[in-house]
């Protein structure tokens, strides 16, 4: 994960920008077995 | 000269050896000797004295004339005995042998007897000389006839039989010796209504042949001569019957006597027979001396049952102590068939047999008591068979296909009769039926059902005076362990017994099947069944009991069959589902994919009404504590009484209520109370809602949800939400805050998932957010410098204005997008900052704890309380 | 596997515009006046279908809706070809 900080110049309100992402360790275990799925069925995919 | 002792007629007290004929010859002789001896003198003096002498012999009014007599003859014209000439000779001409005083031959042209025919043979005034002649008669009959009988002639016999419904005519001659009797006689109703001819040859002589004759009869309807043939007389109709009779030689001393006869009736009707019957009957049947045997007994009749039945029979039968208790015993092989054979006409219900066939071998055994009356019972001497093409019954149940049942023989006998002596008769039948397999079509639905019999019992018992409140007729039908199949519905019934009764025009039918399958997707039931039936109104109570699922719905109603009308009262008793127990699929397997992990209660209750195929209802289906995923969205404690005004296509009465505790569409929605109806079985209108969301309140149009589309949008209106309650609920770990939010959340609901495509909430007012910076993920933390003065930022951070853009994909991802301006005092002294915060990614599955002291409304509660006291 | 007869089935309908693909995996008629060869198309795919995620779901530990959306993505993504029609988050019919 990455976050990134933009900071901006005093005279105007400072804008902060936070971006959370959060752990997706669920679906990249899923993702293998949808790829397969619908690989192997051409027909019903 | 005549020995002139007193004639024998006046010593009363004299018993003469010899016999009656031989007594009453004898008189007659005498007195004509008498009149011959006087005539020598003066034949007007016999003429004038002689009636009068005669007279006072036989007690009654004699008047002759002498017109001859000399010592070989005398011939009297006429002689008229009687008072109203009951008796008249006429030509009587009498030839003796003078010197061996001996009378050789009486010769009569004619007799003519004229008779009453009522309850006894009456001849009027000559009664008492009649029975005092029988009654000698009767006790010398076993000597045989006197030896030196004169022969007598009778060359012609006219008989005049006034009878109280007609007179009989009648002639025949005789001749009578001491070798042999030949007598022929023909007997004439009036009006035609019957014939009656004899012949009769009897030797006297010891070594002479054995008597013998025939008789030919013809009954018509009208004739008062049926008692001679012990029947009653039929309505209408001809019998004939057709004898050859001969004795054997020592016939007088216990021989026996045998009859060749062959019966023929003719269009011969009587009450209890529905058609008139035609054929004929025929046997050789031997008299002892106190037993009657029927030999090679064959029948052939057409009619009777129904005009075009036809029954033939052979077979042989015994009498015994015929004359004291007759005893019945034979074989009988009998078979039937016809085209048409309606039984209403014999009192067995409306039901029509289409080309019935029996065919049976049956022993007999009868007997007759003085005291009980007779009685009579049919044994089987091996399976009998009954055939059918089809049979229909009143509208109702029909055997549509070809049918053969086979009926075994046991020791209950197949067929008894009891009569008492006051004509209760009292039949039963006992038929024990082999394996059958039957197709039957119940006459309120075109199916058809197949039922295999391994064995089954048919009794019916028919009682001529039943009891007070008895019935006249009852058939009971029995079966068990058969199976039944319902091809075009697929259901199949195991392990059935049935107990069928018919009795005078009701019907009684319990049904009970150890395993009912196939009933559209239901798992298997166990099924019993009561009906009555009286005509084709049912009242029937249903019982289904899951084999191994607890499934209770009993049945209880009445209909009118013949219209398809009627009221069925439902009652399914509870069934709780229970996570990791007992599940909806376990009752109804197509719900595997629509409810999933449920717990709860279910029961319904009420009256169905139906009339053709239209259904109404007054059901009410209890829903209580009811939990788990429904579709894509997960409820928490359902509770809802819902009154449906049709089961099938389902449809609910307007404005239904159901309260639930927690629905998850992506948001938790909680305290909700939905106002809906269904109808048509696929359109659930909901009213507009109320319900409360992270502590705020929720309003949600009203929106019509289609079973069949494959997308629902509903519109969600949030007011005053808390800050603090709404991340809680999101799962965003650290973050909290003060202050309220409102704005507009749509939500598609697929089946398959959830989606919030882009909900936009805004702060009614300033408020305080904060960031537990302790409680950020990980990766955050460590992020770096400008990472940390962020958080540091959103520790304690005052917002004028806050902007809350949130959406979730049906993967469950959720974007959350905050624009947050405003300031915190401890960060640049509370200098202006405006903060944009994405945070992407999984959030936690909605929380699932319900909402603290939630109450079922009242209404609903109360509704639950009344549906299963 | 999927009879051979099913094969170009599903594609063929898609390519025709008959037949659409939902956001949670699952395919839809896209015009009411299809034949009922293509609603009984539908039915006997979703079912089968279904039964695929639920194996994986059960295997993974995961909600099936998750399986369902993202072969949906996957699907949508990489099989469907221009002018084959797909169902957005909001359940509007659209075009590649």
């Amino acid at each position: 994960c990455n976050p990134t900080v933009k900071v901006e110049a005093p005279d105007k309100p400072i804008v902060i920008n936070l971006n959370v992402k959060i752990e997706q360790e669920v679906r990249v275990k899923v993702d293998k077995d949808v790829e397969n799925l619908v690989q192997s069925n051409p027909a019903l995919f | 000269m005549a020995s002139n002792d007193a004639t024998p007629l006046q010593q009363p007290a004299a018993r003469r050896r010899g016999g009656a004929l031989r007594r009453l010859v004898g008189a007659l002789a005498f007195l004509f000797l008498a009149v011959a001896v006087a005539l020598h003198f003066r034949l007007d003096l016999v003429n004038r004295y002689g009636p009068g002498l005669a007279a006072d012999v036989l007690g009654a009014p004699v008047a002759f004339r002498l017109d001859g007599l000399d010592w070989r003859e005398t011939y009297v014209a006429r002689l008229d005995l009687g008072g109203d000439r009951a008796v008249v000779l006429d030509g009587v001409r009498l030839a003796y042998d003078p010197w061996q005083m001996r009378l050789n031959a009486i010769e009569i042209d004619r007799v003519t007897i004229a008779a009453a025919v009522g309850e006894r043979f009456s001849l009027g005034d000559l009664d008492p000389a009649i029975d005092q002649l029988m009654a000698s008669a009767g006790e010398g009959s076993g000597s045989g006839f006197p030896p030196d009988l004169p022969r007598i002639v009778i060359k012609s016999l006219a008989l005049d039989l006034r009878s109280p419904i007609g007179a009989i005519t009648g002639s025949g001659e005789a001749t009578l010796d001491n070798q042999a009797v030949v007598a022929s006689l023909s007997l004439q109703e009036s009006h035609d209504a019957a014939e009656i001819e004899g012949v009769l040859a009897l030797s006297l002589r010891e070594d002479g042949a054995p008597p013998s004759g025939t008789l030919r009869m013809r009954l018509t309807a009208g004739s008062a001569l049926w008692p001679l043939v012990g029947l009653n007389p039929p309505q209408q109709g001809v019998l004939a019957l057709d004898a050859q009779i001969r004795a054997d030689q020592n016939w007088q001393h216990a021989g026996g006597i045998e009859a060749d006869w062959r019966a023929t009736a003719t269009d011969f009707r009587i009450a209890a027979l529905p058609a008139p019957l035609s054929g004929s009957i025929a046997a050789r049947t031997r008299l002892e001396a106190d037993s009657l045997a029927i030999r090679d007994l064959a029948g052939d009749l057409a009619g009777g049952a129904a005009a075009d039945w036809r029954t033939v029979f052979t077979g042989d039968l015994q009498l015994r102590e015929v004359t004291t208790q007759p005893q019945l015993a034979g074989r009988l092989s009998l078979q039937g068939q016809g085209g048409t054979l309606p039984l209403a006409p014999l009192g067995a219900g409306d039901i029509t047999l289409t080309e019935p066939a029996i065919a049976l071998m049956v022993d007999l055994v009868g007997a007759t008591t003085a005291e009980s009356g007779a009685e009579l019972t049919l044994r089987l001497a091996e399976p009998a068979t009954v055939s059918l093409r089809k049979l229909t019954s009143s509208g109702q149940s029909t055997l549509p296909q070809a049918t053969t049942l086979q009926v075994m023989p046991a020791d209950v006998p197949l067929l008894h009769l009891r009569r008492d002596k006051t004509g209760h008769l009292v039949s039963t039948v006992t038929a024990p039926l082999a394996k059958t397999s039957l197709t039957v079509e119940p006459g309120i639905s075109a199916e058809r059902l197949i039922l295999a019999m391994p064995r089954s019992d048919l009794t019916l018992t028919h009682d001529s005076a039943p009891a007070e409140g008895a019935a006249g007729l009852r058939v009971d039908f029995k079966t068990q362990g058969a199976q039944a199949v319902l091809p075009t519905r697929g259901i199949a019934l195991g392990g059935i017994a049935i107990a069928a009764s018919h009795s005078d025009g009701r019907n009684t039918l319990s049904l009970t099947s150890d395993a009912v399958t196939g009933l559209g997707a239901f798992v298997p039931v166990r099924a019993e069944a009561k009906a009555n039936l009286a005509g084709s109104d049912a009242r029937f109570d249903l019982r289904f009991r899951g084999v191994d699922q607890p499934i209770d719905l009993a049945l209880k109603g009445r209909a009118d069959l013949a219209r398809l009308r009627g009221e069925v009262t439902l009652a399914l008793a509870p069934i709780d589902f229970a996570i990791g127990g007992l599940q909806p699929y376990n009752l109804f397997p197509p719900l595997r994919s629509y409810l999933t992990d449920i717990s709860g209660r279910i029961e319904a209750s009420g009256p169905v009404r139906f009339d053709g195929t239209r259904l109404t209802s007054d059901l009410r289906l209890g829903i209580e504590k009811f939990s788990g995923k429904v579709g894509p969205v997960q409820l928490v404690n359902v509770n809802s009484v819902i009154a449906i005004d049709r089961p099938w296509p389902l449809s609910t009465r307007p404005d239904q209520a159901v309260a639930v505790e927690r629905a998850d569409i992506g948001l938790p929605l909680t305290g909700a109370l939905f106002r809906f109806k269904v109808s048509d079985g696929k359109r659930l209108d909901l009213a507009e809602s109320r319900l409360t969301m992270s502590g705020g309140e929720v309003r949600m149009d009203p929106v019509t949800i289609n079973f069949d589309s494959p997308v629902h949008n509903l519109k969600l209106t949030v007011t005053q939400i808390s800050v603090n309650e709404l991340f809680a609920n999101l799962g965003i770990a650290g973050l909290s805050g003060e202050g309220t939010l409102s704005g507009a959340v749509p939500v598609s609901l697929f089946p398959g998932g959830i989606a919030i495509p882009a909900a936009e909430l805004k702060a009614d007012a300033p408020g305080v957010l904060r960031y537990d910076r302790a409680q950020a993920p990980l990766a955050l933390q460590s992020a770096g410098e400008s990472v940390a003065m962020a958080l540091l930022a959103l520790s304690d951070f005052h917002y004028k204005e806050l902007i809350l853009r949130l959406s979730r994909e049906l993967t469950g991802d959720v974007d959350l997008g905050l624009h947050i301006s405003g300031s915190n005092p401890s960060f640049y002294d509370g200098y202006p900052v405006e903060f944009n915060l994405t945070v992407q990614g999984r959030l936690d599955e909605a929380l699932r704890q319900g909402l603290a002291g939630y109450q079922v409304p009242d209404m609903i509660r109360e509704q639950l309380e009344n549906l299963s006291p | 596997a999927v009879p051979a007869a099913f094969a170009d089935a599903l594609d063929d309908a898609r390519a025709a515009g008959q037949i659409g693909e939902r956001p949670d995996g699952y395919v839809a008629v896209v015009d009411a006046s299809a034949p009922a060869s293509v609603k009984s198309l539908v039915d006997s795919i979703n079912r089968q279908r279904r039964e695929a995620y639920q194996k994986i779901a059960t295997e993974k530990g995961v909600p099936i809706e998750q399986i369902g959306a993202l072969t949906a993505e996957k699907i949508i993504n990489e099989k469907l070809r221009p002018g084959m029609y797909y169902m957005d988050a909001s359940g509007a019919w659209k075009q590649k």
